[in-house]
């Protein structure tokens, strides 16, 4: 073997070698960093996008409680029309939802200088002392568990929106 | 090669450098993506605290007399309810809230402060989220007490030439979407509220009242007895029978005889007939009351039905009152009156004319007919009572006129909260 010969398998090797080091620490980079990020990321978004939805199915609740005040006593039926009125909101996304639930109770409560809530809560024929209306609530509970893609996030990431407003 | 060596040195371990040195700007640059979401949701959501705080203080506004700090709280409790205080930053615990000197309107401004994460490792700061919302307490429509519901009847109520309705604590409302659903000629309309699905209109010959302004394009009223059955008469007591014969006494209907088929007329007889209380029935005919000196007709119903409904028809020339009034129990309470529907089409249309006045307590209802007075008829309520009229078309003229007022409770108007932006 002539000395040219060995120095130009010598750089070879060492040039193997070296791009064999940089291969290695960018697959370990690429597999402990990058893709737990990747996926973290879009597993928040994921989480985010149906945040949001479940905001807006919350928001079509209450927004239908206000434009149908009705009466106390009709609203142990209405809970269940708001909830229906989120559920259709939730259902404009189709299928995207994953595993969305929306229920509704009432509640109905004295208060006292027109907003504040005298516990224990009463019924809607309840009459209230002096000083003191009948106000009904509604409460929205919308739920819906994101399936991620995975580490670093947990497999199912259970949500929850939840709001209660005054309806009368 | 000693080049070779160092350089193999300073190589090793470069990209693990990088990806160390890359590593606060690519957690920045990610958290920057998943924060600007966030801020996005809770924007969101301070909007929907915005709107229930505005709708909270606005249901102070009726009272009148909440303070500034008294509508800051409420504000605040409904925008904490409604968000569970939770993902919309960190709230200023000091909205702005701007009420209308006339109490009329309630605005809101919550601003908070972004939650933030990630973010921060670029060093950003986290933004101030802001929104506003108003709200107000609107004069809910009173409930008609006299209400036209056909659904497309040119001057489905009209008053001409002198005619008048009035709906003292209730309203007037036509559920036509006529252009004139509601025509006002000459006449007088004074009620709670007036309103038509169609257009209130009024001729401009001048000499009209209107108070308050008709509204033109509201929601339609709904019949108020749609639920309502009526009741079925049993075998006929009378055949197109004419109580008009001149008689020593008076006649007396009873309940043990309270069906009369075909046409009848009672009146002119110079007696003053008595009806016992409870349910007449007038299958396929004309009910007709011709100078008729009725004073005893207490808690009664007059049902005209069958197959092919005839007419109510009232006709007093004489200055005395005639009283009446409806049953308060029963599948027929409140109603005095109660033309059924026929099987296909309208009734035959229902009239009052003369100069008397009919002072009744309870409902006039013929929802596939009409009730036409003339010739100064007076059809108003008894004192205290309450009395209606629910028909498909109405005309009021020549003098005549309604006077209804609600059953007690159901027509006060009382405000509704309601989001205005």
């Amino acid at each position: 073997m002539s000395a040219g010969t060995a120095r130009l398998l010598h750089r070879t090797r060492c040039g193997a070698q070296r791009r064999g080091t940089a291969s290695i620490e960018a697959a370990l980079g690429i597999a402990l960093v990058l893709i737990p990020l990747v996926l973290g990321v879009s597993g928040v978004g994921m989480a985010l996008m149906t945040a949001n939805r479940l905001d807006q199915a919350l928001q079509a609740a209450v927004f239908y409680a206000w434009a149908n005040p009705g009466t106390p006593a009709a609203w142990s039926a209405q809970g269940s029309s708001a909830a229906a009125a989120a559920g259709t909101a939730l259902a404009a996304y189709g299928a995207a939802t994953p595993a969305a639930t929306v229920t509704a109770s009432v509640a109905y409560y004295c208060v006292s200088g027109g907003y504040t809530q005298v516990p224990p809560a009463v019924t809607s024929t309840t009459t209230c002392p002096s000083g003191q209306s009948l106000a009904t609530y509604l409460t929205v509970t919308a739920t819906a568990s994101v399936i991620s893609l995975g580490a670093p996030l947990p497999a199912v990431i259970p949500l929850v929106v939840s709001g209660t407003v005054r309806v009368l | 090669m000693r080049r070779s060596v160092m350089g193999l040195h300073h190589r090793r371990g470069a990209v693990a450098v990088m990806i160390a040195v890359m590593m606060p700007v690519v957690l920045g640059m990610a958290g920057l993506g998943v924060d600007l979401g966030l801020w996005q949701r809770e924007t969101v959501r301070l909007q929907l605290a915005a709107d229930a705080a505005a709708m909270g203080a606005a249901r102070l506004l009726p009272a009148q007399t909440a303070s500034a700090s008294t509508l800051q709280a409420a504000a605040l409790a409904e925008a904490n309810a409604v968000t569970g205080g939770a993902h919309i930053g960190t709230l200023n615990q000091q909205p702005t809230v701007t009420r209308a000197a006339n109490w009329s309107t309630v605005s809101v401004i919550l601003s908070s402060k972004a939650d933030s994460y990630l973010s921060q490792v670029l060093g950003i700061a986290a933004p101030t989220l802001s929104a506003g919302a108003t709200a107000g307490a609107i004069a809910k429509p009173a409930t008609a007490c006299v209400l036209a519901l056909s659904s497309t009847a040119a001057q489905a109520i009209a008053v001409n030439n002198m005619g008048s309705i009035t709906a003292t604590g209730c309203g007037i409302f036509s559920d036509s979407s006529s252009a004139t659903a509601i025509y006002l000629n000459s006449g007088k309309l004074i009620a709670q509220s007036i309103g038509a699905v169609g257009t209130v209109a009024e001729s401009n010959s001048g000499g009209n009242t209107m108070t308050p302004a008709g509204t033109s394009g509201a929601a339609a009223q709904a019949n108020p007895f749609a639920s309502l059955q009526a009741p079925t008469p049993g075998a006929c007591s009378y055949n197109n029978a004419s109580f008009t014969a001149w008689k020593a006494t008076a006649y007396q209907f009873t309940q043990s005889a309270n069906v009369f088929c075909g046409n009848t007329t009672i009146g002119g007889n110079s007696t003053t007939d008595t009806f016992q209380a409870g349910v007449y029935y007038v299958v396929n005919g004309n009910l007709t009351f011709s100078n008729a000196a009725v004073t005893q007709a207490q808690g009664v119903t007059f049902v005209l039905t069958g197959s092919s409904p005839g007419a109510f028809s009232w006709t007093n020339n004489s200055s005395t009152p005639a009283s009446m009034s409806a049953p308060t129990t029963g599948t027929t309470a409140g109603i005095l009156v109660w033309q059924t529907c026929p099987a296909s089409g309208s009734a035959p249309a229902n009239s009052m004319s003369g100069g008397s006045t009919m002072q009744v307590s309870g409902q006039f209802y013929a929802p596939c007919g009409a009730l036409n007075l003339s010739n100064n008829a007076q059809f108003t309520a008894a004192s205290g009572s309450a009395m209606g009229v629910v028909a498909s078309t109405l005309s009021v003229v020549g003098s005549a006129g309604i006077a209804a007022t609600p059953n007690t409770g159901s027509g006060s108007a009382s405000a509704q909260i309601v989001l205005l932006q």
